[in-house]
């Protein structure tokens, strides 16, 4: 696990705000951690080769652009075979999040896929052909009723 | 409401945000138009709520950060109350309510393991719901949201 130093957890507090629709966004965090624009950026791509931050992200709310079917599908799949599964699933267009997670006795399912779609007919032909080629029998489509929440995680209140 | 043109526009954007000092004009000039007309542009999109915001997406696991989702099996006549304790928690991100026996689906997310398990301790105990599943992440395989409108 990676410590932060003092100076980085500056620099993501100030980049947990999302970026103002101005001409240059980079501006104001930059102003808040003390350093030049150019500088953070340079720390952002820092930060990327790290792994600490995956990308600079445009995100979009699904419900809003037209994607009105959304699943959170469940897999029972031995475990010598969850590697291959996984990259079979990575490979499916409408799958956001592919994660191995741990099972129960009373919750076999190890593998968890959000699929999105336009229709509940095209979700459930797509969990359809994940099952075909996948060779996966037992699994469970959670179809989502409702959003109680979502919002982008506030580092400032976890860390 | 989206035109064609619009979600031609976003198909050109999405989904990773230029690192330069001008960002805007970038895919601006991508797009073909001014770099003021896609500020406007992205402007109109977060009034329209089709974007939610412009921001790095950290892997929190990179920083310390423990993470699971949680599925709860909830009495229809105890859902209020239980979504306002769960909710109420900034370590919530994600809450949905889903087709199933479980049907209350969250993520937490903690400085610490620690920190982690004694919310979940707090939510059982305030909700007086146990039949709780702890689902903690062995393997990200993906974690992206692309999509073709």
């Amino acid at each position: 696990m990676k410590k932060l130093s003092k100076v980085s957890k500056k620099v993501l507090f100030a980049l947990t705000e999302p970026l103002a629709l101005v001409p240059e966004p980079y501006a104001e965090p930059a102003r808040r951690i003390g350093v030049s624009q150019k500088k953070l950026i340079a720390m952002i791509k820092d930060y990327q080769q790290q792994g600490i931050i995956r990308r600079m992200g445009i995100v979009y709310g699904h419900f809003k652009v037209g994607y009105a079917s959304n699943a959170l599908v469940v897999w029972k799949v031995a475990e010598a075979r969850i590697a291959r599964t996984g990259k079979i699933f990575f490979n499916v267009p409408a799958v956001t999040h592919c994660y191995a997670r741990n099972a129960y006795p009373q919750w076999p399912y190890n593998l968890y896929t959000m699929i999105h779609a336009k229709t509940k007919e095209e979700c459930l032909a797509i969990i359809q052909g994940m099952a075909l080629s996948s060779g996966i029998k037992e699994y469970k489509a959670l179809y989502t009723v409702k959003e109680f929440k979502k919002i982008k995680s506030d580092l400032r209140e976890i860390l | 409401m989206l035109s064609v043109h619009d979600k031609d526009l976003i198909k050109k954007l999405q989904p990773e945000f230029p690192l330069t000092e001008r960002p805007f004009a970038v895919l601006a000039a991508q797009a073909g138009i001014s770099e003021e007309a896609m500020i406007k542009f992205f402007k109109k999109l977060q009034r329209d709520k089709v974007l939610r915001y412009i921001a790095p997406m950290f892997d929190l696991r990179q920083i310390g950060v423990v993470s699971s989702l949680v599925a709860m099996k909830v009495p229809v006549k105890k859902l209020k109350a239980t979504i306002k304790i769960i909710n109420a928690f900034p370590n919530i991100s994600h809450n949905y309510l889903r087709e199933d026996a479980y049907n209350v689906w969250f993520t937490v997310s903690a400085a610490s393991e620690k920190r982690r398990a004694a919310i979940l301790a707090e939510i059982r105990k305030r909700s007086g719901i146990n039949d709780l599943l702890d689902l903690k992440t062995r393997k990200v395989f993906k974690s992206r949201a692309v999509f073709d409108l």
